[in-house]
């Protein structure tokens, strides 16, 4: 057992700490999530500068352009990134669906698309859910019909996450139509350009007043037959792969992110004053700090465990849901506290050094309203763990 | 980073939970928990003679040469297995103490019969007014002419009543000292407090206790440092014994919901059960892995207050909240003492509150974040 860093480990987490003090995350501009860093902020120039370091393939092959780094190595960097509050939302996601191409892509298809993911110039969107296929993903109705010299696709996709500023869609179509055929065996992906004709991106509006997700409209588009991932038919088979990725990977900076929003917390309530005491001072506020503090770091520990498993090649059963759920609920509460210990002054005049943190406030405890919801309902993931995990019967 | 049990760990562990299996069945618990003394001594002989209670002290002790973190380990089949006893007040409160304070003398003359299982060792810590805080104790040992005398009242003595030797933390002149008292010595005195798990805690009275220089251990004014160290360590061990027990309540849970049948299907067939059962799973992890974190620490001889103080809080608080569920999943029939359910529960809600409770560790985590 050994719960410390190597000392090439510690010099690893330096290097990204020094460079993101040299690369201020916040001097880039964004084209999504108008507060600059934190969750769902995005920006081209600042993916494309981690595509430069190399640090986007960090773990693929060499012949790929990338370093074949451990999987130890990648959450140092996905932590020191959270903790920087990168403007990176679509990077974790895009990372996962690389990884499905390294697993189930054609040789042509990881040379077509690999290094221009590992550049950071090719962004990928997972295009999943349909307006009645969410968390049940085996009753999308998206077809996509072989033909001669290509698949031809139509159907609806819904809450594509940042599809308008992304070149190519990780599509789940049905691609067996015939109704005898099981559910489970008539599913593929395909990668899908979404320059083809046929394809509309429809922003759509979030209740924080912005857009990070988009529908999708499909109309006989044309997708190239290599653009198939995998089988044809068998995207089930590795559909829990790709979920796993998307839930543990999307999900694993987010423990080192609220350990860094405590520690502005903190640092704000050690200098705030209301009615003559300071807010560190205030039992109530103390007390939620401290709770966010050790429910962050619980949930971190859980998510080091599944990353040491995946690094040893160990198989998963729960351990992706397990995250899923830990990590959006840990959220939920977590920002839930900081609302509360920020009080009416989440509304104060943004004249003060503090405007930033409360506007974010404000802006994260809406977003985490999502968070369950997304990559399958917390509900979901928990019948998995329940059912995959322990073993209980489904019927 | 690797959170995997070594070879070794691994066959401690199975060895132990085999040996548990057979020799302290929890019909057995419940009897010993009736008796006065509280453990078994025939149970604690075999430990001994398979090493356990000495298995952190080094071999030229009579001990086996193990870490604190194959100790931790071990404790976690120990919490499964709802041993009662004074394992932890022998071996982490006093041996261990015994180890890093004692002079050769005193650890010649005390460490291989610990190993052996012939001496039971506690610690005497908190008082009326002081749960941990050395400064606010009362107990005083005043140094008069080529002796000390100690007096005053020590609170939640972990099996003092059956204790050969008592180490005490009193008040010398200018910091906090540590004896080593023989339990026999005249003017000590032992009485039992309630008790809800089995566990025997006890009031130890100290009434001009006569002691020399050679009762100390580690020197005049050394023990307020060192008592931060006990109760890293106990509050480290405590947890892995919580996570044992959470273990075992999280499995038989899963088995009661896949064989009771209620409308017609097992009731871990109905998503209410399953997703109880998610969240027990989920807050076992937890657990798991923030204590073996801190118990590794501690056995690295690293810092590790914060991270101590991160799993006590958090296993006290998660260890009841998965009996809690483990209740609720259960029904009814977990309610009657005949089930083994309860053991765990009190077994939790005890050990939330021993070595410092949830609310005194979140204020070390306070302190740690610089609040």
């Amino acid at each position: 057992m050994d719960f410390g860093f190597t000392p090439e480990q510690e010099a690893w987490r330096r290097e990204i700490h020094d460079f993101l003090k040299d690369n201020p995350p916040e001097k880039f501009p964004t084209q999504s999530g108008e507060d600059s860093w934190g969750h769902g902020a995005f920006s081209y120039e600042f993916v494309r500068l981690l595509g430069q370091k190399g640090w986007i393939p960090l773990t693929w092959p060499k012949k790929y352009g990338g370093s074949e780094r451990s999987n130890m190595d990648l959450m140092i960097l996905f932590e020191e990134l959270a903790w920087a509050r990168v403007p990176w939302a679509a990077g974790a996601i895009c990372w996962s669906m690389a990884n499905s191409i390294l697993d189930m892509g054609s040789e042509e298809l990881k040379q077509e698309f690999l290094p221009g993911i590992g550049r950071g110039e090719t962004i990928l969107w997972l295009a999943m859910s349909e307006p009645d296929a969410g968390s049940d993903l085996l009753a999308l109705r998206t077809t996509a019909i072989e033909q001669e010299d290509c698949f031809l696709v139509n159907g609806q996709k819904v809450w594509s996450s940042l599809a308008h500023l992304s070149q190519y869609g990780f599509l789940f179509v049905r691609t067996a139509t015939d109704p005898n055929t099981p559910k489970w065996a008539s599913i593929s992906t395909l990668l899908l350009d979404k320059s083809l004709p046929g394809v509309t991106v429809q922003p759509m509006v979030s209740m924080l007043g912005d857009v990070f997700h988009t529908e999708v409209f499909l109309d006989n588009v044309r997708v190239p037959k290599r653009h198939l991932l995998g089988e044809k038919n068998q995207a089930v088979l590795h559909l829990a792969k790709t979920l796993e990725f998307d839930r543990f990977w999307a999900r694993f900076p987010k423990a080192r992110f609220c350990q860094r929003i405590t520690h502005d917390l903190v640092q704000y309530a050690k200098e705030t004053r209301v009615d003559g005491e300071l807010l560190s001072q205030q039992p109530g506020v103390r007390a939620k700090l401290v709770e966010s503090a050790i429910e962050i770091e619980a949930c971190r520990q859980v998510f080091w465990n599944i990353g040491w498993k995946l690094d040893k090649g160990m198989p998963l059963t729960y351990e992706a849901s397990a995250a899923k759920v830990l990590a959006d609920d840990m959220g939920l509460r977590f920002f839930d506290r900081g609302m509360q210990i920020m009080g009416a002054y989440a509304y104060a005049p943004e004249t003060d050094k503090w405007a930033a943190l409360r506007k974010n406030m404000r802006r994260w405890y809406l977003w985490t309203a999502g968070d369950s919801l997304a990559g399958g309902t917390s509900e979901i993931a928990r019948n998995t763990m329940a059912t995959t995990g322990l073993g209980l019967p489904r019927k | 980073m690797d959170f995997g049990l070594s070879e070794q760990q691994e066959m401690l562990k199975k060895t132990a939970r085999d040996f548990f299996k057979t020799e302290l069945p929890k019909t057995a618990v419940k009897e010993i928990a009736k008796d006065p003394r509280g453990y078994p001594p025939e149970l604690w002989k075999k430990m001994a003679d398979l090493g356990w209670v000495g298995l952190a002290l080094p071999e030229q002790y009579g001990g086996s040469g193990a870490s604190f973190m194959d100790l931790t380990i071990l404790m976690e089949e120990m919490g499964r297995a709802c041993l009662p006893g004074p394992f932890l007040s022998t071996v982490i409160l006093g041996a261990m103490t015994v180890l890093d304070l004692g002079t050769d003398e005193q650890k010649s003359a005390i460490l291989p019969r610990v190993a052996r299982g012939e001496l039971v060792l506690t610690m005497a810590i908190a008082e009326p007014h002081a749960i941990y805080r050395s400064d606010f104790f009362e107990v005083e040992a005043r140094h008069v002419a080529h002796h000390y005398t100690v007096s005053g009242t020590k609170l939640f003595v972990t099996d003092a009543h059956v204790a050969d030797y008592i180490i005490v933390a009193a008040k010398t002149k200018g910091g906090v000292t540590l004896f080593l008292v023989d339990a026999r010595s005249p003017g000590v005195s032992c009485s039992l407090l309630p008790a809800m798990a089995g566990e025997r805690q006890c009031e130890v009275k100290f009434d001009g206790v006569r002691l020399t220089r050679a009762d100390m251990l580690g020197g005049v004014n050394r023990g307020k440092d060192y008592l931060e160290k006990v109760m890293q360590r106990a509050a480290a061990a405590r947890c892995s014994e919580m996570v044992g027990g959470a273990e075992q309540v999280l499995e038989m849970t899963i088995q009661y919901a896949k064989d009771r049948i209620a409308f017609g299907k097992a009731i871990g067939t109905y998503q209410a059960i399953q997703h109880h059962c998610a969240n027990m799973l989920n807050d076992f992890d937890e657990s798991r892995y923030m204590t073996r974190r801190a118990a590794w620490l501690v056995s690295e001889g690293l810092p590790c207050a914060l991270e101590v103080s991160l799993a006590k809080a958090w296993v006290g608080q998660a260890s009841r909240r998965i009996t809690s569920l483990g209740h609720e999943v259960h029904g009814a029939i977990a309610f009657q003492h005949d089930h083994d359910m309860h053991l765990y529960t009190k077994q939790a809600v005890v050990g939330e509150a021993s070595f410092g409770s949830s609310a005194y560790h979140a204020e070390v985590v306070a302190k740690e974040l610089g609040l």
